[in-house]
This record gives structure tokens, C-alpha cells and sequence, in this order.
């Protein structure tokens, strides 16, 4: 068991390398990976190289696949403490109220001025799981189920304010969309910079807590009898996850299935084992969201949004994963 | 020793323990019984911290408030009704999670792990997955679980309920065969009760009615009571003449 996972979790790095150098290939602009490596070795030498061709390498898609990558461990990461935590196989990272808050946020900012959009999508993010937090306490320790119940109503409530901002006050419904679906145009260093503090923020917290979250899918009570202090192990996972989902969905929008997907597929290759799938999860992020970003990002109608590429490559893998089930 | 003093606890406006005093000494075998809401498992759950009580609970002198839940795992462990588990965690994986709250480096520890599975006779079990247990083979596993919590007291919900003869018997022996733990028990099981030894307190309605030793005349008296049965009937019940 110990020797596969680990072949898996190597195998996943190498992959994404694999998937990054075919990403980089692919565009409008054809590059031949031979020509990528010779890029590569260049440019970090200082030599000279081809200057359209770096150009496009380095400041157009690799900023891009970067951020592909890193957006994807994030959801990987999130998705998996969102259905340990809840012990419950359907939740996603944006279960707390993180996406509709964000929804509500963004349209104001399409509103008032795009610059705003990532600003505002963030703090109307927080402010929805705040609610949804605030309503779930009951003894000062987070009531899961009470959560969902909580995360599901705020949605609902701030899915119905977006809707009537963008329905009544938004004549660019097409960009507005285009948020909602997520997409990883624009996306520079200074993204990924940012973004890559964040993932180095919540990935050694989940590190030091895969113990916890092993013991914790006993149930509460066994883990609280072998020594967990689940409450302070739920707060601040939770908190921690809904904090880097917003800081990921400011800047590329409500990407879906990533954080419900990945867990699964973790899962089915290494088992419930979070020594591994605290690895394995965000890995496979990662590759399915740089595999739909090149897709999206190619199509002959020019971009889509890249939401709409991983809910099409997501939706078959979850029937598959819950038909082998079953099958079980 | 466990010293519990005027214990209450309130779900709501349902009082489901009241004024409760009780204690257990160290390696003593305490059962409790009861009908089905008297108490038994909110007892446990009160000991294990787990629902917020009125009243004091001392473990060796320490008070269960005050500790953390690391603190308090270290002086009781917990033995829960066997539960289907669909995680594919192997046994020893599932017994090392029983050294949570004495190291973190769980995987340095293999010995106390194999003299855990040793102890309740499922060392050949060490590597098969817990979805692929029986019903007895898991209450061993948690068993074996709660032994390298290293603990002075043990507590166990009905720990041979579900269970197939063979496996109730192997159960028990291995319980009773406990020399240095304190255990609370809780069982309908009478043979489990004939089998372990040790005192007996019952309760109904969230009160103590008899602690004592099971050979105690009023015993018979009170297990009548408690249960609103004539102990004629209970002895014709259990009675199940194989030879």
C-alpha cells in the first residue's frame, strides 16, 4: 500500500510536468516541445533566444499554466478538508457560501468597476461564510451539519441578490458569465505569486493536520475519545480552506467540480489515507484544471470559460467513480 | 479512581442523569445496566467529555474539565458499538490511530501495535482492511485500539452486542482478561455479566438504584425492578437448555 502511493503521488508530479510542457505547446501559436526545452535551457542561461517565442512562452502561457496549476492544488486541497470534514462525498470547497458571496461581489464590481471584481468578490465571499459560520456555532465548536444547512441557505440568499443585480442592472451579461464560469485569461506573475503564498499558506496546515483528519472520519466521538480536539481541528480547516477558496475565486472565478472531483480520483488511487491523499488530492487538481484550461483556452470558437470545460470533464468522472461504486 | 460527584445532565429540559455519585476503583470491572434510556451511554459520555454535565468528575484526582482531550484520552479510552466502516484503512493503520494522543510519530511504535493485536488474538489480522472486517473481528480491532491508548480505565457500549456466540466469547475472554485496566461496561448481555465478574450498578431513569456485587440478594430484587420483571421470567428467558 505504502510503495504504491507513493508511485502515485510521483507519478502525479511527473504527469503535471508532462501536462505543463504539452500546455505550453499548445495555442495559436504551435511551439515544438524541442523548441520549448531549447527555450528553456536558453533563457535561463541568459543566452538569446527567439524573442516572440519566449514572449509568448514566458509572459502569455506559462503565467497561465502556472496559475492553472496552482488554482487546481488549491481546489484539490479544499475540496478534500471540505468532504472529510463534512464526511459527506458531494462537498465541494464552495459549500460555505464562498461562491455565491463571491457571485454577489463580482456583479456589484461589474457594477461599480471592473477593477473592483476581485476585490469585492473576496470580501462578499468572506462575508457569506462568516454568515454561515456564525450561524453554525453551538457550544463555541462548529456544527457540520449545521454548516451545510447554513452554507446552503446563504447561497441561496446570495445567488438570489447576484441574480438581481446582474438581471436588472448588467448590460455585459457575456463578461459577467464569463466570471461566473471562471476563466484563467489575464493571468500574470504577479497572480501566480500571490496565489502561490496562498497555497503556501493552507498546504503545511493540511500537512500537520492529515493525523486529525485520518482519526476524524471515525466520527466526532471517537476522535474526540482518542485525544482530537475536533473542534479546534474543524475551525480551522474550515476557515483556513473558505479563505484561499475566495483568494482563488477573486482572480479566476467560480471554477466547479475541481474540489469534488479531485478527492474522489484520490481516493480511488491511494484510499482514505490523508498521509497520501493530502498529495494526491491537490496533483490531480492541478492536472484536470491545466488539461480544461488548454482545452478551454483552444476551442475553434476562441476561449470558453474554463468552467464549463471541467464541469464537462468532472460530470462523466463522478458517474463513473459513484457507478464503480456501486458495483462494489 | 473515578470519583463522580452529583453528576447531572440535561438534554433540553429531559434530565437524563441526576445528582449521580459513584466511584471505581483502579482495575475494577464496573457493569452498568438498564433500560434502554436510564442513562448508560450519556454516563459514558460524560466521563469520555463529550456533552456537558453539572457536577464534578475526578480521575485520579484530576478534574475532567480541566484537562484536554489529549490529557483525558490518556486516562480513559473508549470502546464504541461496533459501527460498518466503508475506509479501506488496514487494521494496524486503525489500531495506531489509538496512539494519537502519545506521539505523533505513530509508525515508530509497531511494537506496542503487535503486542495490542497480540493481546486480543488478531495478530494475523494485522494488514486485511477494516471494510473487509466481521463484526467480531472489528470489536477486537477497537479493542486492540483502546489497549495502546495505554489508559487506566477502559469504556466499553455494549461491546458484544451484534456479535455471532464464537465471537461473544472470544470478546469476553479477552475483557476479562484485563488485569490492569479499570473497565466500565455497558451490556444487557447477563452472560457477559456472569462471565466478567466485577460489580454492578444499575440504573433507571437516570438514577443509581443498586451498585453492588451481583451475588447481593437485593441484586435480584432490583434487577426485577429496574427492568419491571418478575426475576422468575428473566431466569426462564435466559435459561436455553443445549444439553
Amino acid at each position: 500500500m505504502k510503495v504504491s502511493a507513493n508511485i502515485f503521488v510521483i507519478s502525479l508530479i511527473f504527469l503535471t510536468l508532462f501536462n505543463i510542457l504539452v500546455s505550453l505547446s499548445i495555442g495559436p501559436v504551435h511551439i515544438p516541445l524541442n523548441q520549448i526545452v531549447s527555450n528553456i535551457v536558453l533563457y535561463s542561461l541568459h543566452h538569446d533566444t527567439n524573442w516572440t517565442i519566449s514572449t509568448i512562452l514566458f509572459y502569455i502561457r506559462l503565467p497561465r499554466i502556472v496559475l492553472a496549476v496552482i488554482i487546481g492544488m488549491i481546489l484539490g486541497v479544499s475540496g478534500l478538508i471540505t468532504q472529510t470534514i463534512f464526511k459527506n462525498p458531494l462537498g465541494d470547497p464552495y459549500l460555505t457560501g464562498v461562491s455565491s458571496g463571491a457571485a454577489v461581489g463580482a456583479a456589484i464590481g461589474f457594477l461599480v468597476s471592473p477593477f473592483l471584481v476581485p476585490v469585492l468578490a473576496f470580501i462578499f465571499a468572506m462575508v457569506a461564510v462568516g454568515i454561515s459560520f456564525l450561524i453554525s456555532r453551538s457550544d463555541g465548536e462548529v456544527n457540520t451539519e449545521m454548516l451545510i444547512l447554513a452554507g446552503v441557505s446563504v447561497s441561496f440568499l446570495f445567488s438570489a441578490v447576484a441574480s438581481y443585480i446582474i438581471y436588472l442592472k448588467i448590460y455585459n451579461l457575456r463578461g459577467v458569465l464569463f466570471w461566473l464560469l471562471g476563466g484563467l485569461y489575464g493571468a500574470t506573475w504577479s497572480d501566480d505569486f500571490y496565489l502561490f503564498a496562498t497555497l503556501l499558506f493552507i498546504f503545511p496546515l493540511i500537512i500537520y493536520f492529515r493525523r486529525e483528519l485520518d482519526i476524524m472520519l471515525m466520527g466526532d466521538e471517537q476522535a474526540k475519545s482518542l485525544g482530537v480536539d475536533t473542534g479546534k481541528v474543524k475551525t480551522i480547516t474550515l476557515i483556513s480552506s473558505s479563505l484561499v477558496t475566495s483568494i482563488a475565486v477573486s482572480i479566476v472565478g467560480i471554477i466547479g467540480f475541481i474540489g469534488l472531483v479531485s478527492p474522489h480520483i484520490g481516493r480511488k488511487l491511494v484510499g482514505e489515507s490523508h498521509r497520501f491523499l493530502v498529495f494526491v488530492s491537490p496533483l490531480i487538481g492541478a492536472n484536470i484544471l491545466l488539461v480544461a484550461d488548454t482545452i478551454a483556452r483552444s476551442t475553434p470558437q476562441g476561449e470558453i470559460p474554463v468552467g464549463i470545460v471541467t464541469a464537462f470533464i468532472g460530470s462523466p468522472v463522478l458517474i463513473y467513480l459513484l457507478y464503480r461504486r456501486r458495483k462494489m | 479512581m473515578i470519583e463522580i460527584d452529583g453528576l447531572t445532565v440535561r438534554y433540553g429540559k429531559k434530565v437524563a442523569i441526576e445528582n449521580l455519585t459513584l466511584r471505581v476503583k483502579d482495575g475494577e470491572h464496573l457493569i452498568l445496566m438498564g433500560p434502554n434510556g436510564s442513562g448508560k451511554t450519556t454516563l459514558l459520555k460524560a466521563l469520555l467529555g463529550t456533552v456537558n454535565f453539572e457536577g464534578e468528575i475526578k480521575l485520579n484526582g484530576r478534574e475532567t474539565k480541566s484537562l484536554s482531550r489529549r490529557e483525558l484520552a490518556r486516562e480513559i479510552a473508549y470502546v464504541p458499538q461496533i459501527f460498518s466502516t466503508p475506509y479501506t484503512f488496514t487494521v494496524r493503520e486503525f489500531v495506531s490511530m489509538g496512539l494519537y494522543s502519545l506521539t505523533r510519530e505513530w509508525w515508530k511504535e509497531d511494537a506496542r501495535i503487535d503486542e495490542a493485536l497480540d493481546k486480543v488474538k488478531i495478530s494475523e489480522l494485522r494488514d486485511k482492511t477494516i471494510n473487509n472486517l466481521s463484526g467480531g473481528e472489528l470489536q477486537k480491532s477497537i479493542i486492540a485500539r483502546s489497549l495502546v491508548q495505554g489508559s487506566s480505565y477502559i469504556l466499553m457500549d455494549e461491546p458484544t452486542a451484534h456479535l455471532d456466540i464464537k465471537s461473544v466469547m472470544e470478546v469476553l475472554d479477552v475483557i476479562s482478561n484485563f488485569r490492569d485496566k479499570g473497565t466500565i461496561i455497558v451490556s444487557h448481555d447477563l452472560n457477559a455479566l456472569n462471565k466478567l465478574g466485577g460489580s454492578v450498578l444499575l440504573l433507571k431513569n437516570g438514577r443509581a438504584v443498586f451498585r453492588g456485587d451481583k451475588t447481593d440478594p437485593l441484586f435480584k430484587e432490583k434487577i426485577s425492578e429496574t427492568f419491571d420483571t418478575r426475576i422468575s421470567e428473566i431466569a426462564d428467558f435466559l435459561y436455553f437448555p443445549l444439553t
